[in-house]
């Protein structure tokens, strides 16, 4: 039997939380923006009267008031947000407890259990926007079908306060006329190889031999066959549960752009000595470490690689780290945030080959350092102990590498490994 | 989260506006009143607002609850537990934040007398 998935997307959410707050905001052009004192200063929503004058998420807000001159900024609230979304997913509960959360604003809803008490995927749709609009006080979009990839798909189809089912009946006219690069998981690099195959459309890739996919992209080339399809058969997880975890990463947006390897170096040292003390923390090693670098203009690159021993070491993490930036970027624009993530997460107390090239002794001497470093900043505080070079730029090396905000981003589709069941149903077909 | 701090200190003192100690207050929204409410609760777990006191200090007896539920208030701009309360045999809507602030949307845009 079919699933009955819902996929439920609250528009703009943080600029429909404000607008509530303050209704003069209704009639006007506004966007939430970060502090630009802080220089996180881009558009994280925009309401839309903005949207429609050109004014996108992620668009620094000189850019934004370029776009539209007019345009009112509202600092970011988030713990009112935050309030806002559990208040929401309360609404959901009361449909299913399979509810997974994607970022604050998006859920997936697995209503199939519930549907014989509540009715059917539309109408359970129809009443929670209802409801979300009267007793929350802003409106969402909802898709309607029995895989979460073409439920996705519908609640982004039409907007703002709509409501779009894509059944078995109806998929091929609507779904497949879809641009491929709506599809999760394709980003700008698969659009184009995808492009350069003549694939442009959800329909055309549903329709390529998945043999061709998998010669052209790897597994990801099946993944994406079987999304197309509608074949996906990825569970809705249900509600707080979590992943364990996969691995450990840090990233910030800096005080000011990062200009020469001098300023990323500071930058990676403070970001590998969180990393590598959660990793420590929790009891872990990792044997794969990952850059992330986003330049002043927002283009990002990453790349990762495995190391031969498996390391919660801050001076380790931070060595690979600074080499695999070397590969990926080459200084075309300042930086703007960067971000050092251990994965393929091992318990710390696993044995392992020791590398003929590595010096156990002086290994084992860095992490004594690190230890003593973390026993003295935890009855002396952070700043009672640091490396000489935060004193090369001490308004650089004053950012919060401790924080983390991750728990406002949504997790990955894949968090839980690849659940769409690609593999297997290519191998029957 | 979940758990709110309702005897927390409020560093201003002095004239100042409940924006100016509260900043999840939000400033300027002409159609909403925050009032001061006693309330009560049951042994059953219930919150029950039981009066009121409007801005001119007078004080007003909640003499029937009829209905509770989640609400927003477009016009006022907020959402919470909207309690639909008899007043002097007038209907009104009073709402509970739940951050320990109550409001009720006016009639007429501040102002303009209430």
């Amino acid at each position: 039997m079919d699933r009955t998935i819902l996929h439920s997307d609250c528009n703009c959410f943080y600029a429909s939380v404000e607008m509530l707050h303050q209704p003069r905001l209704w009639s006007i052009p506004m966007a939430v923006g970060g502090d630009p004192e802080a220089r996180h200063g881009i558009v994280l929503t925009a309401n839309y009267i903005a949207k429609k004058r050109g004014v996108k998420t992620g668009m620094a807000l000189w850019q934004a008031r370029q776009a539209c001159p007019e345009i009112t900024f509202v600092p970011p609230r988030m713990d009112l947000y935050i309030k806002f979304s559990r208040m929401i997913r309360e609404i959901y509960g009361e449909y299913t407890d399979l509810v997974e959360s994607f970022g604050l604003d998006e859920a997936w809803l697995d209503t199939t259990a519930s549907c014989g008490i509540k009715g059917d995927g539309m109408r359970i749709a129809k009443e929670i926007s209802d409801r979300i609009k009267k007793e929350i006080g802003i409106t969402v979009s909802v898709g309607v079908s029995w895989n979460k990839i073409y439920a996705k798909l519908g609640s982004d189809y039409r907007k703002p306060d709509a409501i779009t089912e894509f059944s078995r009946e109806n998929y091929k006219d609507i779904v497949w006329k879809i641009p491929v690069e709506d599809l999760l998981y394709v980003g700008r690099a698969t659009k184009r190889k995808l492009y350069n195959f003549g694939i442009t459309t959800i329909g055309e890739l549903a329709e390529t031999d998945p043999d061709m996919l998998y010669r052209a992209f790897g597994k990801i080339g099946l993944m994406l066959s079987v999304f197309a399809r509608g074949q996906d058969q990825t569970p809705v997880s249900r509600e707080h549960t979590q992943a364990s975890i996969k691995s450990i990463g840090n990233s910030t947006t800096t005080p000011r752009d990062l200009e020469n390897d001098e300023d990323v170096r500071l930058v990676l040292y403070l970001l590998s000595e969180s990393v590598a003390k959660r990793c420590r923390d929790n009891g872990f090693v990792g044997d794969v470490i990952e850059v992330y670098v986003r330049d002043n203009e927002l283009f990002s690159v990453g790349r990762q690689r495995k190391i031969t021993v498996p390391t919660n070491i801050s001076h380790e993490i931070e060595a690979t780290a600074m080499e695999l930036f070397h590969e990926v970027y080459h200084w075309e624009r300042p930086i703007r945030s960067i971000g050092v993530r251990v994965a393929d997460l091992k318990p710390e107390d696993i044995p392992w080959q020791i590398s003929l090239f590595s010096d156990p002794v002086r290994r084992e001497k860095l992490l004594a350092a690190d230890r003593a470093a973390d026993d003295i900043r935890r009855r002396f505080g952070y700043g009672s102990i640091q490396r000489g070079i935060m004193y090369r730029d001490r308004y650089l090396s004053s950012l919060n590498a401790t924080a983390d905000d991750h728990m406002v981003h949504p997790h990955s589709y894949l968090e839980r490994g690849n659940r769409s069941g690609a593999e297997q149903i290519l191998l029957q077909g | 989260m979940g758990v709110y701090d309702y005897h927390r200190e409020i560093q201003v003192s002095g004239p100042v506006t409940l924006h100016e100690k509260m900043p999840e207050v939000t400033e300027g929204n002409p159609y909403k009143a925050y009032v001061e409410v006693l309330a009560r609760f049951t042994t059953d777990g219930q919150l029950l607002p039981v009066s009121l006191v409007w801005e001119s200090g007078r004080k007003y007896e909640i003499d029937h609850i009829s209905r509770v539920q989640r609400m927003a208030s477009r016009k006022a701009g907020g959402a919470g537990i909207c309690y639909t309360c008899r007043i002097l045999n007038q209907e009104i809507q009073l709402f509970y934040e739940e951050n320990g602030l109550w409001f009720v949307t006016r009639k007429q845009a501040a102002g303009n007398s209430a």
